[in-house]
């Protein structure tokens, strides 16, 4: 698999014309980002996020009403869609905008479509007999997280999760009796993030991508004492995950929390490769430049296949078996940036290195390995 | 029998013993055989504290209405920490980042806990001062400077002086002198948040109790002498209700207070005593109640939650009636760093009422715990598929198991290690931290798809050069050590960014890849020699 695939490449195409292929992408990838911009998930952006568990499906005609009404408020950029949560079987609406907002500001637009909402879980258990005054006491040692009320026979109890049979071996319990016990789940979740906070924490983050960069460029000059490949290593670490963020902007994959997390795992498995194909290029001796390539070409494709299929897999996984947005983001993110790598890394990267190497030189350093404290 | 040998061999390396040991080791925390969280019992997974993603809670980030230096920055966390600590909740973390975000986490708290901790986000703490229940300054007549030449250190015979000025409005100030006349070794009570437009309801035992002792030999010295009764209906001016037998008379008592607005009621029993029946009833007159017993706080610890009162520093002079402009609070302290704490507890104090820079909330977010449980569950089965996945790929391109087994474990193990490492630190799992391993996972199988290739090509004769099994295999620890390096260099400024929010992704990831380089790659290295020899 993959014998002297670099030698077959450049037989067909000079490796100074796959030299240049990455850059321009990430060129264009740049113009996409710059014209088409990146929408920003909530977490960046600032705005509210609004999650809710229905009892019957929207068709689309009640979807455009309840649209309509949202925008009457006045909010902007709304989006809300439907969907089937698998897991719990039951239909889900989800509302975003960019503003701010709270709950109660919305709550009546939401209550006529869907009726009673509530942010926790509330039951409500009926007893025959008055229970003992100590009942509360060890309820609560058994839930802590729990607001418990006795009225005489009744007890009220909420929190952020009930779990019914849970709470129902515990009345039984302590109570001796078999009761009715009544759970209204929790049919709300709102989250809201101001956009100020989305902005500075973007500030931060380029600030410590740029730190990254250079910190990373230093380790690799140090590895390797030599200019040239180690700003073949970054340029391939800054290109993938410019051309995956590029790819988000042209399939409107928002940058949240998992995909920024995507991308910064791109920058360590776009290294990965970078530093063998140097090693191998650079650290050894007396075998001709191509043979290396091809060598380190055949283990690092072997290592993106691998990554590759791995996540291939969990994207399928997470679309079709069980829906996990986040790790379906970050398989998408990391797919298309991975595929992009192999052509950063291939192309450019082995271009650059063999250029350097082919290049007449007044002297020859010499090269010695040092790095061996660990194995015997 | 033959590689039974084999592995009896390969028990004799250090390495290998090490990565085995660290995997044993490893299972011992995350199952918490070793009681690493004293409540829970022996279980997998047991062993690890989960941040708010999969343990659920209540996040909310307050920002600052400009960006301030650190001083004022510890001063407003010491303020919010403060408030929200003494509503007797467990600790809530109040985080700053940046020059002006603060982040309250909140893990595990009821619905009703977690509305109050709101409110006390929400609005500003009414600070006040009063002399035997006279109020004699508010939080906006008080300002203290924050400056380092605010205050003063100094050495004293048993210790280091301390002390804090604050300066008075006019308007504060001839108030303070009006109700200090004559007061000259009474308390000035300092309360935060002293409950408003409310009656305290106890049990009449308790009442005869409260108001026939004086404690004596507490550490805080907030009585002076006072019954504890005196402390909340004289000088903190707050109403006591005492519960007799006939519950109507009582409830008309308090319904009277309700005509002259005292609509709230605290009842300082438990419900043993004081039922929750009692307490509907309240509500249905249209009280709102809140409970809080005495359980097994002190006395002084008690009355000072109850009422809101932080704090009773000694009147040392008589003011006669005349306006008090600048006051200076003292203290000694045994050691200097004492001292200092001293002095920032009492600046956090005295301007709790006026917090420095005003604070709103920014975002708000709650996490149900079944959400995270589930998130983790699945996050678990996806984890397993993709491991096999990757055996499977490498078992198809080298056609060994005896490769793709030892190439599964190693990552296994690599993810067993890293996970007992962030239970023995009591780290926090976050979303982040998960991604963060599967980063340094990947990364792992690319090392070792270099390890393996890098001997199988020698063996295979591709070059001309005749080297070692341990000399190649040391040229892959170049390659894997330099890939290593340059990851951590790239998560080192990662982990600073916003309240650490990317922390745990660069945590996890910079661990991952240490264990690999120093534990499992070491091991797996030994299994290949040991394997490829013959």
């Amino acid at each position: 698999m993959f014998d002297n695939l670099y030698s077959k490449l450049t037989s067909k195409i000079p490796y100074k014309i796959l030299i240049i292929i990455p850059p321009i992408i990430t060129l264009l990838s740049i113009f996409i980002i710059l014209t088409n911009g990146v929408s920003f998930g909530i977490d960046f952006q600032g705005g509210t996020w609004v999650d809710v568990t229905l009892n019957d499906s929207f068709d689309q005609g009640t979807l455009d009403k309840f649209n309509n009404d949202l925008s009457s408020l006045g909010l902007s950029d709304v989006k809300s869609y439907t969907g089937f949560d698998i897991d719990t079987k039951t239909n889900k609406l989800t509302v975003v905008t960019t503003d701010v907002v709270n709950e109660s500001f919305i709550r009546p637009v939401f209550s006529k479509y869907i009726g009673n909402l509530s942010q926790i879980d509330i039951a409500k258990v009926q007893l025959n007999i008055q229970p003992t005054s100590d009942l509360r006491d060890k309820l609560l040692s058994r839930f802590p997280y729990m607001d418990i009320r006795i009225n005489n026979r009744t007890i009220i109890l909420q929190a952020l999760d009930i779990n019914e049979e849970e709470l129902k071996s515990a009345i039984e319990y302590y109570t001796g009796e078999k009761p009715d016990i009544e759970i209204q789940k929790k049919n709300l979740n709102i989250r809201s993030v101001g956009p100020t906070l989305g902005k500075t924490f973007r500030e931060q983050g380029v600030k410590a991508l740029m730190w990254a960069f250079i910190l990373m460029s230093l380790v690799v000059f140090i590895a390797f004492k030599d200019f040239v490949p180690s700003i073949a290593v970054v340029q391939s670490a800054i290109c993938d995950p410019l051309i995956a963020l590029g790819g988000m902007s042209l399939f409107k994959v928002p940058f949240d929390s998992s995909s920024l997390g995507a991308l910064l795992m791109l920058i360590g498995y776009s290294v990965d490769t970078d530093i063998l194909l140097t090693a191998r290029v650079l650290k050894q001796k007396g075998s001709e430049i191509d043979e290396n390539i091809n060598g380190a070409m055949k283990t690092g494709l072997m290592m993106t296949l691998t990554t590759l299929t791995a996540m291939i897999i969990t994207l399928l996984v997470t679309a079709f078996v069980i829906q996990i947005p986040t790790l379906n983001t970050i398989a998408t993110v990391l797919i298309f940036g991975l595929i992009m790598d192999l052509f950063t890394t291939w192309f450019t990267n082995t271009g650059l290195l063999k250029w350097h190497l082919s290049r007449p030189r007044t002297a020859t350093k010499k090269r010695i390995f040092k790095f061996s404290i660990f194995s015997k | 029998m033959n590689s039974k040998m084999e592995i009896k061999k390969l028990f004799k390396k250090w390495q290998v013993v090490l990565w085995a040991v660290s995997v044993f080791i490893s299972l011992v925390f995350i199952l918490n055989i070793v009681p690493i969280n004293k409540n829970k019992d022996i279980g997998l997974g047991n062993g690890l504290d989960y941040g708010l993603d999969f343990a659920g809670g209540i996040q909310i980030q307050l920002q600052l209405e400009r960006p301030v230096d650190s001083n004022i920055m510890a001063i407003e966390k010491g303020i919010l920490e403060n408030r929200l600590n003494s509503m007797g909740l467990k600790d809530i973390p109040v985080r700053s980042w940046g020059d002006q975000y603060i982040l309250i986490q909140v893990a595990g708290a009821s619905p009703e806990e977690t509305t109050e901790i709101e409110n006390i986000l929400k609005q500003q703490a009414r600070f006040e001062t009063m002399i035997d229940g006279a109020l004699a300054v508010t939080g906006d007549e008080i300002s203290v400077d924050l400056s380092p030449g605010g205050t003063q250190l100094y050495r004293e015979e048993n210790g280091f002086g301390w002390s804090v000025g604050v300066k008075h409005t006019p308007e504060g100030a001839c108030r303070f002198g009006k109700v200090g006349d004559k007061k000259r070794g009474r308390p000035v009570d300092i309360f935060i948040d002293r409950p408003d437009n409310t009656t305290i309801l106890m049990d009449s035992n308790t009442y005869f109790l409260l108001g026939n002792i004086t404690p004596s030999g507490e550490i805080s010295g907030i009585f002076y002498g006072d019954t504890p009764i005196k402390v909340i209906e004289n000088r903190s001016a707050i109403p006591v209700v005492a519960l007799k037998s006939d519950v109507n008379s009582t409830l008309m008592e308090i319904m009277d207070y309700k005509a002259k607005g005292y609509t709230n009621v605290i009842i300082a029993e438990n419900d043993t005593i004081i039922p929750d029946t009692i307490r509907n009833k309240l509500e249905e007159n249209g009280l709102k109640t809140t409970r809080s017993s005495i359980g097994n706080q002190s006395y002084s610890e008690w009355i000072m939650k109850l009422t809101g009162l932080r704090s009773s520093p000694k009147l040392n002079f008589d003011t006669r009636g005349e306006c008090v402009y600048s006051a200076i609070i003292t203290g000694v302290a045994q050691t200097l760093d004492e001292a200092r704490l001293e002095i920032q507890r009492n600046q956090v104090l005295l301007t709790s009422g006026n917090l420095p820079v005003k604070a709103t909330v920014e975002s708000k977010s709650t996490t149900p715990p079944t959400l995270g449980v589930k998130f983790l569950k699945y996050s678990f089965y996806i984890g397993v598929i993709a491991l096999l996945t990757i055996g499977l790929v490498i078992f198809l391109r080298y056609r060994r198991l005896g490769i793709a087994i030892p190439i599964m474990l190693t990552d296994i193990s690599e993810v067993l290690i890293v996970l007992g490492l962030a239970s023995l630190i009591n780290w926090n799992l976050d979303l982040p931290s998960i991604a963060g391993i599967i980063a340094a996972v990947g990364t792992g199988v690319n090392d070792q798809i270099v390890m393996t290739d890098e001997t199988l090509r020698h063996r295979r004769k591709e070059r001309k050069e005749i080297i070692s099994v341990t000399e190649q295999i040391r040229r892959a620890f170049f390659i894997i050590f330099t890939a290593a390096a340059t990851i951590i260099a790239a998560m080192i400024p990662i982990l600073g960014i916003g309240a650490g929010m990317l922390k745990g992704f660069a945590f996890t990831t910079i661990m991952g890849v240490l264990v690999g380089i120093f534990i499992t790659r070491q091991g797996y290295a030994k299994v290949l020699q040991e394997f490829l020899k013959e």
